[in-house]
C-alpha cells in the first residue's frame, strides 16, 4: 500500500501453510506488493483449515488464512501445467523476491530454476525454503511443521512444570512454533533486500525450517555440548523457586521469583512477615530446600482471590507474578487495547473483524493491514497490469485451466 | 561490494537480558559493528546467571555465564557509566558516529539519562532507535513487573500448551527471542528506509505483543466465533493423526504426522495394519480428528517396542512424515544438522568451546561468517575510546579513577 517502507517492492510467493507465508504477510504490512500465486479452485491448503469464521466451511473464511494472509493480493495459476509456469516466470522476471517452498529439483523441472530465472531478472532475490534444506540425510523426508518442531530441541521441555511430565512432549500451544520460520525468513529477504539496495545485486538465499527454528532456541540447546546438561519438563528449577503455576478462584496464576526482595514482597502480601529476619529465608540455598513450604502459603493466599484481584494486588507490590491469561483476556485486555494491537478490519467474506497482530510501532513506515484476498481476486488485474496480457490471451488461459 | 550485508553499519546496544540483546546480535551476524554498552559496576545481569551445576559461579567481568553469552557473540563491550558527565560527552561523541541504538531499560530511563530518542535525533537526526519493553512503554501495564514467562503467558500461550486438566504450562527464557526476531525485522526495514530516503525512526516493541503476534488466529476465533481455544497437546487441525508417540528407552518418543489420505494408507500399511484404512471409524479426516484417542492408542501399540530410529525410518520409507524428539542433546548429535555444519564450534576463554548455531540464513552471495565469542566485560573499552575518540592512556586512565569507564586491566576491581 501506499507509504510503506516497501512500497515499490514486488514479492511473489509460491508457498502455504502458516509460517512460511507469514513472512510474505509481514512484508506486505510494511507496504510490499505481495502476490501470492495459488492453485485455480483450491488455492493455499490452509483455505481448508478450521477455525472457520461462524463454523463454516469454505476457503475464504478460514481465520488462520485471514491471519498469515494480510494485505497480499492472490492470483490462481496452475503451475503444473507449462501455460502456468510460463505465467510464474514472467511474475518471477519483474519481481524484486521470489520465496518459494520445495526443492530446486521440483522447479528446475517447471523451467524456473535459479540459473533461468536469475538470467532473467539479476535483481532477483530468490529465497528457497524446504523443511530440512537442501542438502543432507534427511534433505527428502517427508514432513510437517509437527515433525519438524520437534526435531529442535525445544519440545522435550514442554508442558513445563505442569506435573506431565509422563505424557508426550508437546509442541507450544496454538500454531505459536510456525511463526517462527516466518520471521527468520521476514530477516533474511529484507537483509539481502537492504544489500541490494546498498549497491549488492540480487542473490539465492537458502533456508532450512529446522535451522530456522532453532536459531530462536539457542539458550536451552547451548548447554549441552558445553556441560552435557539437558532440560526436561519436570520445571525442576522453578519448583524450587516456588514458581509453578498458582490456582485462583478461576484461573491460573503465572509467576517467576529469583530474588530475596521479590520473595520478602510475597512473605509481606500473604502475611507471612515474620520470615523475612529468618535466616533460612534469607539463604538462596535454604530457601530452596523450603520451597514446598513456600509454594504452600502462596497457594494458601491464592485461593482466597480472583485471578484480576491477585494480579493487582501482586504488581502493586513490585511481585513479579501475572495472568495465564486465555485468548479471550487477551482480546478484552485494556492494555492491549491501549496499544491498538488490535485493528478494525472488513473482509468481504467473513464480515468485520477486530484484526490482531501490530507486532512493533515504527514511527515513520508504521505497520498497516488490508484484508487477505479472496482466492484468485486479483488474477485478472495482475495478469493486464503486471504483465501486459490482452483479454484474448487472459480468456485462452482461461479455457485451458491454466488461471 | 562488500560480502558482508550489514558493513559499515554501527550500533549501540544498550540492552540487558535476552530479548534486547538477541536482536543486536542478530544485525551482528549480518555483520553490522555491535557495541554492548554496560555499566562498569552493575553490568547485564545475565553475565550472574549460573548456567549449569558443573559450572563455578560465573565470573561476571568475564563471559563466563553461557546464557550473557549466547545472546552476545561477536559483540565489543564499552564499560561506561553514563550518568556521570564525562561518561555523557563520551556517548555523544560516539552517537555521532551511529547508525542504530537499541536498548530495553525500564520506562523512562534513557529519557532521565538525557538519551532518549528525542535527545538522541536533536544531535544525530538520522538515529535509528529501539525501545524494548515487556508491555510497552505506554498504558496501564507499562510498569507491568516479570520475566519473559509472565509475558508469554500474559499473551496466552500458558492457556494453550499442554493438556487439559494440567496446571498450565511456563515457559524457559528463549521464549523472550520471539521479541528479539520480531525487532530485526522493524531494524532492518529501518535501515532500508533510511538507505533510501536518509530518514531514521523510532520503533518500540513490547514482549507480549510480540508474543501475541505468533497467536492472532485464536484471539480471531475468540472475537468472530466466541471459542475460547484451551489447550491442544500435539494435535492441530489439518493433521490426523498427529502426535509424539513412546518409543524404547526412557522419555523417548517418536512423532507421526499425517495430513493426506494417501500418508493415512500408507501409515497403516507401514504399522502392518493394513485394513485400518477401511476401518469406518477412520475413513476421512475429520473421522480421524475426532477419533484421535484410539488412533493414538493404535499406533502407540507399534511404536512402544520399537527404538525411534527404527519407527522414523520405516514411516519414512512410506512416505509418512515422522521423526524424531530431541532435546539438546538429541539436536546437536543429530547426523543430518552435523552434515550441514548448522553448528560449529568457537573458542571460549572460560568454557573452553561453545557451539553455535549456525544463522539459517544461507546467502548465496554474503554468506553470514563464523562470530566470535561474546566479550569480558569493558574489554574492548581502550580501543573504542582511543581509536574512535582519539583519547590517550592518561585521559582513559583519569576516567577509570572516577568509575567513568572500565578496562578489562581493571580485572580487580569490585563489582
Amino acid at each position: 500500500m501506499a507509504g510503506g517502507v516497501f512500497s515499490g517492492v514486488r514479492v511473489i510467493e509460491t508457498t502455504e501453510g502458516i509460517g512460511i507465508p507469514f513472512a510474505g504477510k509481514m512484508l506486505a504490512d510494511l507496504g510490499a506488493e505481495v502476490i501470492k500465486v495459488e492453485r485455480p479452485g483450491v488455492g493455499d491448503k490452509l483455505r481448508h483449515v478450521a477455525p472457520f469464521a461462524k463454523g463454516e466451511s469454505d476457503p475464504e473464511k478460514s481465520l488462520m488464512f485471514l491471519y498469515v494472509n494480510s494485505s497480499k493480493k492472490s492470483v490462481t495459476v496452475d503451475i503444473d501445467s507449462p501455460g502456468g509456469c510460463d505465467i510464474l516466470r514472467s511474475l518471477v522476471a519483474g519481481a524484486d523476491i521470489w520465496i518459494r517452498q520445495g526443492q530446486p529439483e521440483a522447479w528446475d523441472g517447471r523451467g524456473l530454476s535459479y540459473e533461468t530465472v536469475s538470467s532473467a531478472n539479476p535483481d532477483l532475490i530468490c529465497v528457497s525454503v524446504t523443511p530440512f534444506g537442501e542438502s543432507g540425510p534427511y534433505k527428502d523426508y517427508a514432513a510437517t511443521p509437527f515433525t519438524v518442531t520437534h526435531m529442535c530441541g525445544n519440545t522435550a521441555l514442554y508442558p513445563h512444570g505442569s506435573g506431565a511430565q509422563h505424557l508426550a512432549p508437546c509442541m507450544l500451544g496454538g500454531n505459536f512454533e510456525e511463526y517462527d520460520v516466518g520471521t527468520v525468513i521476514a530477516i533474511g529477504a529484507i537483509a539481502a533486500l537492504y544489500w541490494r539496495e546498498a549497491g549488492g545485486e540480487g542473490q539465492y538465499l537458502e533456508i532450512s525450517e529446522q535451522e530456522a527454528r532453532v536459531m530462536l532456541l539457542q539458550n536451552e540447546n547451548a548447554p549441552y555440548p558445553v556441560f552435557g546438561m539437558t532440560f526436561d519438563r519436570q520445571g525442576a528449577v522453578q519448583k524450587l523457586q516456588a514458581s509453578l503455576s498458582y490456582k485462583t478462584k478461576d484461573g491460573w496464576l503465572n509467576p517467576f521469583l529469583t530474588q530475596t526482595h521479590e520473595f520478602a514482597s510475597m512473605a509481606r502480601v500473604m502475611g507471612k512477615e515474620e520470615w523475612i529476619d529468618e535466616p533460612w529465608f534469607n539463604n538462596i540455598a535454604e530457601r530452596r530446600q523450603n520451597h514446598q513450604k513456600i509454594a504452600d502459603a502462596i497457594q494458601e493466599w491464592a485461593d482466597q482471590y480472583t485471578t484480576a484481584e491477585a494480579v493487582e494486588i501482586l504488581q502493586a507490590n513490585h511481585i513479579p507474578m501475572g495472568p495465564v491469561s486465555t485468548p479471550k483476556d487477551v482480546v478484552e485486555s485494556e492494555q492491549f487495547a491501549y496499544r491498538k494491537f488490535f485493528t478494525p478490519m472488513s473482509h468481504p467474506a467473513i464480515g468485520e473483524v477486530s484484526y490482531p497482530g501490530k507486532a512493533f510501532n515504527m514511527s515513520e513506515t508504521p505497520l498497516s493491514f488490508a484484508p487477505a484476498p479472496l482466492l484468485g481476486a486479483d488474477t485478472e488485474s495482475v495478469l493486464k497490469e503486471t504483465l501486459g496480457c490482452s483479454d484474448e490471451q487472459i480468456a485462452a488461459y482461461r479455457n485451458d485451466n491454466v488461471i | 561490494m562488500s560480502k558482508q550485508i550489514l558493513e559499515g553499519v554501527k550500533i549501540l546496544d544498550f540492552g540487558a537480558f535476552m530479548a534486547g540483546p538477541a536482536a543486536a546480535e542478530f544485525l551482528g551476524f549480518l555483520g553490522a559493528e555491535v557495541i554492548k554498552v554496560e555499566h562498569p559496576l552493575r553490568p547485564d545481569g545475565t553475565r550472574f546467571f549460573l548456567t549449569s551445576p558443573k559450572q563455578l559461579p560465573p565470573d561476571p567481568r568475564t563471559a563466563g555465564s553461557q546464557t550473557y553469552d549466547v545472546n552476545n557473540y561477536g559483540k565489543q563491550s564499552l564499560a561506561l557509566d553514563f550518568k556521570q558527565e564525562e561518561g555523557k560527552e563520551i556517548l555523544w561523541k560516539l552517537i555521532e558516529d551511529t547508525d542504530v541504538i537499541t536498548q530495553n531499560m525500564s520506562a523512562g530511563t534513557m529519557e532521565r539519562l538525557g538519551f532518549g530518542y528525542e535527545e538522541v535525533r536533536k544531535r544525530k537526526p538520522d538515529i535509528i532507535y529501539l525501545s524494548s519493553s515487556a508491555c510497552g512503554e505506554d498504558g496501564p501495564e507499562r510498569d507491568f513487573i516479570g520475566y519473559a514467562a509472565t509475558f508469554a503467558a500474559k499473551a496466552g500461550l500458558g492457556a494453550l500448551t499442554g493438556y487439559e486438566g494440567y496446571p498450565p504450562s511456563t515457559f524457559v527464557g528463549s521464549i523472550d527471542i520471539r521479541s528479539a526476531s520480531f525487532a530485526t525485522i522493524a531494524l532492518l526495514a529501518a535501515l532500508y528506509h533510511r538507505k533510501k530516503t536518509g530518514l531514521g525512526q523510532y520503533i518500540e516493541i513490547s514482549s507480549q505483543e510480540a508474543i501475541a503476534a505468533q497467536l492472532g488466529e485464536f484471539y480471531l476465533d475468540y472475537s468472530v466465533n466466541g471459542h475460547n481455544q484451551g489447550p491442544m497437546a500435539n494435535r492441530r487441525h489439518g493433521y490426523a493423526p498427529q502426535g509424539a508417540y513412546r518409543v524404547l528407552g526412557d522419555d523417548q518418543w517418536a512423532t507421526v504426522s499425517v495430513e493426506t489420505q494417501e500418508q493415512w494408507e500408507s501409515l497403516c500399511r507401514a504399522i502392518g495394519n493394513p485394513q485400518l484404512a477401511s476401518d469406518e471409524r477412520f475413513a476421512t479426516y475429520e473421522d480421524r480428528f475426532s477419533h484421535a484417542d484410539e488412533l493414538d492408542e493404535i499406533i502407540t501399540a507399534w511404536t512402544k517396542d520399537k527404538e525411534a530410529s527404527e519407527v522414523v525410518e520405516k514411516l519414512q520409507a512410506a512416505g509418512v512424515p515422522s521423526g524424531w524428539v530431541y532435546n539438546g542433546k538429541g539436536l546437536h548429535e543429530d547426523p543430518h544438522r552435523r552434515e550441514r555444519e548448522a553448528w560449529y564450534a568457537i573458542d571460549s576463554r572460560d568454557l573452553g568451546k561453545e557451539y553455535v548455531m549456525r544463522p539459517a540464513w544461507r546467502f548465496e552471495k554474503t554468506p553470514v561468517p563464523e562470530t566470535t565469542a561474546s566479550p569480558y566485560l569493558g574489554e574492548h573499552s581502550v580501543q573504542i575510546l582511543k581509536n574512535r575518540l582519539g583519547m590517550t592512556d592518561q585521559e582513559i586512565a583519569a576516567l577509570v579513577e572516577k568509575r567513568v569507564v572500565r578496562r578489562l586491566l581493571d580485572y580487580d576491581s569490585h563489582l
